[in-house]
């Protein structure tokens, strides 16, 4: 088998799109109220640090990625047994963006339609692209980035006219303890999942520029949260942005430009559509790549199927309602700590140790 | 994923030619000889046998073997048949054959062999077989000479600026063209040849130290596994060569034009002309060349590019209006504007078939029409243009078969899907998939045709080389030739997908400096 | 073997999708497209009834003319309403096209929070749908009356306070944006008012103001005159009119002035202990109409007329600030809201105690108005023996 190859522009690409794939419409971590660009600029400063953990850790063992590290580190059993739990994680965030479309696409627009169907065909889609390998969802997202952050970012300067920059103040008059609340939330989802990527980015074609990599990534992709929120506090007024589930799509409904621009909201589902598929297909082949790894399956693409499907199966029992989904996105902060910060810092001091002992 | 469908080849089931060496011997009896090539070419009426003797040494005595109306009469006659029998000089003692070989036959090219099986080939490929008394070797010589058509432009692939020859169905013609436009030794042509009964002769073309070594090694593995009967045009090769076998879209390129195969061989592609048809293929072939004309390089570069760009739309345009259309009006209504809504729910009225048959049906109606008009003497064209404009299209709106907007939407479908017409067999099917998909879930199923469209085509390789490559890494160099071509003077470098060394192309500085 | 069963398994997916799908598949004209609806209260019954302007065709010949139904429906509350006009029409209604939405007085007054709900939460109501308050004792009767100009009188409507861009007479809000100033604090609601006028013999509707609303409750109506210098203040001016008289004396020769641009900078201040707000208005105009024959154009006169416009301009806008807080007391002009965002601390200590100090808030008023151009004419047409004078 050949070795997969990723390049930096395309690493980037994907991380960007990882970085806002589900973000980009979920009203997520509501507190924080009009300083919620406050917040998010505060969590890409703390996501920093992980940022340079989760980088040195891939380029302290180059070409290998976290599953061979932890088992490098923790030794076989406690390894796999590590590994096992980057795999629930990966496979159950997977699942979790699986279904946050399906939610999406039957609150907005589809009703009738059972969830199960939206969710069988994405899922689809992204067993497809996770088993054609992390090359072809590295080409997707170098192909479909620089159209879709155009047509993502036009509606911002369309949306002007209806902008009121009243909304967003006054800044920061409130405490700072939602704020910073809020930045946890933007620190655990979407920035630090980021962390799946060290089962991934070994793949890079320059070693030496991971961090670089993430750094771009993250910040592109916090960037573009970032515009998309104060966006639509500016349009929508604080109020409504958090009552909404799903604010990013009213404020571009709200968009008319004269009588032939409008109705455009279609532009941001089909930008969530990509970003789902390719956060799902990074999650799935993240997974499978680890139960590879454990079982020492040589090729992980042979059971990318039945984890694709099993995948499928867990987001559609996942939750049993829309309300349940965003109770859950409050609880995952808490959820993710051991993922994103815990282990990957003990791993690192560990093999730090380790290489200080050998030398 | 259309990979794993690709059936292993099952062990033991080849395609065999009858050995004849096994069954027959040369031997130095002509006329034992003479019988045995009667046995073997039997009822087969074009087979001649002539035979003859020196006027003075009676002793020697040949025959010739040729297939009518494969072979110059002329040349038979004048250089072959008339210096035997007349010859005074032949040496009888030493080696007869030696010394016809040597003093009496007037030809440029000669073989002398004792295998049968070679004459037999080499007579039904229209060379001309000479058997002497006592002699076990045959003397094959070349006196071919049958009809051709004569070059002219090809039909599918005209153009208003640019050379107008194109290739015919005569392999050595075909070489000639191609040999015309490059003139340089570092251009290669081996011989292969492939099919066990028709025993075709193909000819890979490239250029050496521009070709990958690569590419031209996987092409000859590929050309050699190809075990079948008979190749009647390149279009079974291709099929048979090609990366993915259930794919929609082609990985080995065709075209009519030497001066688009010399332009692909320039730019490190491989080429490979197939006696007996006018199409040449060239590897490796990645999406974006379904998008390039060889004109877009001879005029002006704005043009082209707005060409080309156009080019790229009508693709877009023809897989997805009908999707996009029938999700808009059945699923998503809130999306269309309110006046157009009110008046395509005011064209719907009435109408029998749901939006989504409709466009089926429509759809199945226009490759009726355009399926009748291929097959059709040019002449009864127009006849065909009314009943598909008036009767099927006015007539069905007015009779409220289906509405106006969709005999639109499908004739825009269809004409854009006209633009491309290499494209036509993937996009007849895409387009239905698609179509297939909005009508289950609106236009999150028709996004999820073009995610499965794009998963497929990235996944695509055509010979080791990306299908998409130029197109995904923004690298302006790689982009300058893809949906516009910049000007000449810019296209300094060969793609640097295929041509892995000697990159430059072209140093010109442009007119004036 | 392998390929039996491959297909098997995708004839069987493909046959579950075809047989089983299309669960949201509805041919557009299956629906009845809903152009606007009224929403009246029952008092007797306590229920809602729902008067829905509906896309109808009439077939002339080939083609299929759009016009327009009236169905009305009594629920319980309004979803209910709506649902039961399937017991009225074959065609299910489809509310994604609705554009206008006209609130009765009633319904109004009871509160309208209840009433916005349903176009908030349901995913086929668009949020950017125009909210009405009807004049008239009903709101179905606005949707009764005939049409000027297009078939469809909800259109009509929607087009009317679209096009209040070059006229300045209505406040033009959309759902949302109601919700958000229902939501905030320190402001009220102002919701355009439409009652029935006569129109050469044909009974239509007209725009007629403002209605000014409490938390979510109707407690008043302003003029369509009175309005405009609303909108001055809200800044929510594109295009329009100002009439200047000559003189206070002559009320016969108007000059009237087209607004090009205007833009109003509203700041609170904070002296000793007093909250005053600071409106600065700057307007560009042109000269549209002169009935004078005295020369405006000319310097000096131009200079009195932008005094004179700039005064009037001012009285005009400090009346209207004075007659809501004397006679209405809501703070529509969301000056509570402009404190709260900047001066947040302030807010904190007066804000519970905003309804109170709105009702004798110091306004300063500075208008500043250039004229611009004067439109083809450099002179006023006058006669011959004034031109001599001059």
């Amino acid at each position: 088998m050949e070795r997969e190859i990723i390049s930096t522009k395309q690493g980037t690409f994907m991380m960007v799109i990882f970085v806002i794939g589900s973000s980009i419409v979920l009203g997520s971590s509501v507190e924080a109220k009009q300083d919620i660009w406050i917040a998010i600029v505060v969590a890409l400063f703390m996501s920093l640090p992980m940022l340079f953990v989760y980088s040195k850790l891939l380029t302290s063992f180059p070409g290998k990625n976290l599953y061979y590290i932890l088992e490098e580190v923790f030794g076989k059993v406690a390894g796999k047994i590590i590994s096992l739990l980057y795999v629930w994680y990966s496979f159950h965030l997977g699942a979790l963006v699986l279904r946050n479309f399906s939610e999406f696409v039957q609150v907005i627009s589809l009703p009738e339609t059972p969830q199960t169907i939206i969710i069988i065909f994405l899922g689809l889609v992204c067993l497809w692209a996770a088993k054609a390998g992390i090359e072809i969802i590295g080409r997707w997202t170098a192909f479909i980035f620089p159209v879709g952050w155009f047509v993502l970012l036009i509606t911002i300067p369309l949306s002007m006219s209806k902008m009121h920059l009243i909304n967003i103040k006054p800044v920061l008059h409130n405490d700072l303890k939602p704020v910073l609340s809020s930045a946890f939330s933007f620190f655990t989802f979407p920035f630090a999942e980021t962390v799946i990527f060290t089962t991934v980015f070994n793949t890079l074609r320059n070693k030496k520029k991971t961090f670089k990599v993430y750094l771009s990534g993250t910040v592109v992709g916090g960037a573009i949260i970032l515009l998309l929120s104060v966006r639509n506090i500016l349009v929508l007024g604080v109020h409504i942005t958090t009552d909404l589930y799903f604010p990013s799509y009213m404020a571009v409904r709200t968009l008319s430009i004269g009588d032939f621009i409008q109705r455009t909201e279609i532009t941001v589902a089909t930008f969530y559509t990509i970003g789902v598929f390719i956060k799902a297909s990074v999650c799935l082949y993240a997974a499978s790549k680890g139960v590879a790894k454990i079982l020492n399956i040589e090729k992980s693409s042979q059971i990318v199927a039945p984890i694709g499907f099993l995948m499928m199966n867990l987001a559609c029992i996942v939750y049993s309602s829309t309300m349940e989904m965003f109770d859950w996105i409050n609880t995952y902060k808490y959820y993710a700590i051991p993922f994103q910060i815990i282990i990957p810092v003990i791993t690192l001091i560990i093999a730090k140790i380790k290489f200080y002992v050998k030398n | 994923m259309f990979n794993r469908f690709k059936k292993k080849k099952s062990k033991g089931h080849e395609v065999k030619q009858k050995d004849v060496s096994i069954d027959y011997m040369l031997t130095n009896s002509l006329q034992r000889n003479i019988e045995l090539m009667k046995e073997i070419f039997n009822s087969d009426d074009t087979f001649i046998t002539r035979q003859f003797e020196n006027m003075q040494n009676k002793n020697i005595k040949g025959c010739i073997f040729f297939i009518e109306g494969m072979v110059n009469n002329e040349i038979i006659n004048e250089n072959i048949i008339k210096p035997i029998v007349i010859s005074t000089s032949i040496n009888v003692k030493n080696n007869v054959i030696d010394s016809i070989l040597q003093h009496v036959i007037f030809s440029n090219s000669v073989e002398r062999t004792s295998e049968i099986n070679k004459v037999v080939e080499s007579i039904a490929r229209g060379d001309t077989a000479l058997f002497l008394e006592g002699s076990g070797e045959v003397l094959i010589i070349s006196a071919k000479g049958w009809q051709t058509r004569a070059i002219s432009e090809p039909e599918g692939e005209k153009v208003i600026r640019g050379p107008r020859e194109g290739f015919t169905e005569s392999l050595l013609i075909n070489l000639t063209l191609l040999r015309r436009k490059l003139i340089t030794p570092d251009l290669k042509l081996n011989y292969k040849v492939i099919g066990v009964k028709s025993r075709t002769r193909v000819c890979i073309c490239y250029i050496n130290g521009i070709a990958n070594d690569k590419i031209l090694k996987e092409l000859n593995k590929r050309l050699d596994n190809i075990d079948i009967d008979g190749i009647m045009d390149s279009g079974t090769i291709s099929e048979l060569i090609k990366d993915s076998p259930l794919s929609p879209f082609k990985t080995v390129g065709s075209t009519e034009r030497p001066d688009i195969l010399a332009a692909k061989l320039l730019e490190g592609r491989i080429g490979v002309i197939v006696d007996g048809t006018p199409v040449a293929m060239t590897v490796p072939f990645v999406f974006i060349e379904y998008f390039q004309a060889n004109e877009d390089y001879y005029i002006n570069f704005y043009f082209s590019s707005i060409s080309r760009l156009l080019r790229v739309f009508c693709f877009m345009l023809t897989i997805s209006l009908p999707a996009v259309f029938v999700a808009l009006i059945t699923f998503h209504q809130e999306m269309v504007p309110t006046p157009l809504a009110i008046s395509l729910s005011a064209a719907r009225q009435i109408v029998p078939f749901p939006a989504v048959v409709g466009a089926f049906l429509l759809l199945i109606v226009f490759e009726i029409l355009r399926e009748t008009g291929t097959r059709m003497p040019t002449n009864l064209g127009q006849a065909l243009g009314i009943v598909g404009a008036v009767i099927l299209g006015q007539a069905a709106v007015e009779a409220k078969f289906t509405s106006a907007p969709m005999v639109i939407i499908v004739a825009l479908t269809g004409i854009s899907g006209l633009a491309l017409p290499r494209l036509k067999g993937a996009v007849i099917v895409i387009r239905l998939i698609f179509l297939l998909f909005a009508s289950f879930i609106g236009l999150y199923g028709f996004m999820f045709g073009v995610i499965g469209l794009l998963n497929h085509l990235f996944e695509l390789r055509s010979f080791g080389v990306p299908y998409m490559l130029s197109l995904m890494n923004l690298d302006p160099q790689d982009l300058q030739d893809t949906s516009v071509r910049v000007p000449w003077m810019y296209m300094k470098y060969r793609p640097k997908f295929i041509a892995l060394n000697n990159r430059i192309r072209n140093a010109s500085e442009g007119g004036k400096k | 073997m392998k390929h039996v069963r491959r297909m098997l398994f995708s004839l069987i997916l493909i046959s579950n999708m075809l047989l089983c799908g299309c669960w949201n598949y509805h041919d557009i004209e299956k629906y009845s497209l809903v152009l606007g609806f009224a929403i009246d209260r029952n008092e007797q019954e306590n229920s809602y009834l729902l008067t829905a302007e509906v896309l109808d065709f009439e077939m002339s010949g080939k083609e299929a003319k759009p016009t327009s139904k009236l169905i009305e429906s009594k629920g319980n509350s309004v979803f209910d309403a709506i649902r039961n006009m399937l017991k009225l029409t074959e065609k299910r209604l489809y509310w994604g096209h609705a554009d206008t939405v006209i609130f009765s007085q009633d319904i109004a007054k009871e509160g309208i929070i209840p009433v916005l709900d349903l176009i908030f939460r349901d995913a086929e109501m668009r949020e950017e749908m125009h909210v009405v308050i009807s004049k008239e004792k009903t709101a179905k009767e606005l949707l009764e009356q005939q049409t000027m100009i297009s078939t469809l009188r909800s259109t009509e409507i929607d087009r009317i306070l679209n096009s209040q861009g070059s006229l300045a007479k209505a406040p033009v809000v959309e759902a949302y944006e109601l919700i958000n100033e229902l939501e905030g604090e320190g402001i009220s609601a102002a919701l355009p008012a439409m009652g029935i006028a006569t129109n050469a013999g044909k009974k239509t509707v007209e725009l007629m103001g403002t209605a000014l609303f409490k938390s979510d409750k109707l407690i008043g109506f302003i003029d369509s005159e009175e309005t405009k210098y609303f909108l001055f203040v809200i800044n929510k001016v594109n295009r329009g009119l100002l009439i200047q008289n000559e003189s206070p004396e002559n009320q016969m020769n108007k000059i009237t002035l087209e607004i090009f641009k205007t833009k109003t900078k509203t700041k609170p201040e904070y002296y000793d202990g007093k909250v005053v707000m600071d409106i600065d208005i700057k307007t560009e105009v042109a000269i549209a109409e002169m009935e004078t024959s005295m020369d405006y154009i000319k310097d000096v006169n131009r200079s009195k007329l932008k005094k004179d416009a700039e005064a009037s301009l001012k009285s005009s806008v400090k009346n209207i600030i004075k007659k809501i807080q004397d006679n209405y007391d809501t703070d529509i002009f969301g000056f509570g809201m402009l404190v709260s965002a900047n001066m947040p601390s302030l807010w904190d200590s007066i804000g519970p105690d905003w309804d109170h100090l709105f009702k004798k808030l110091d306004v300063n008023v500075n208008v500043d108005i250039s004229i611009r151009n004067s439109a083809l004419v450099s002179k006023s047409i006058r006669k011959e023996s004034i031109r001599k004078e001059n």
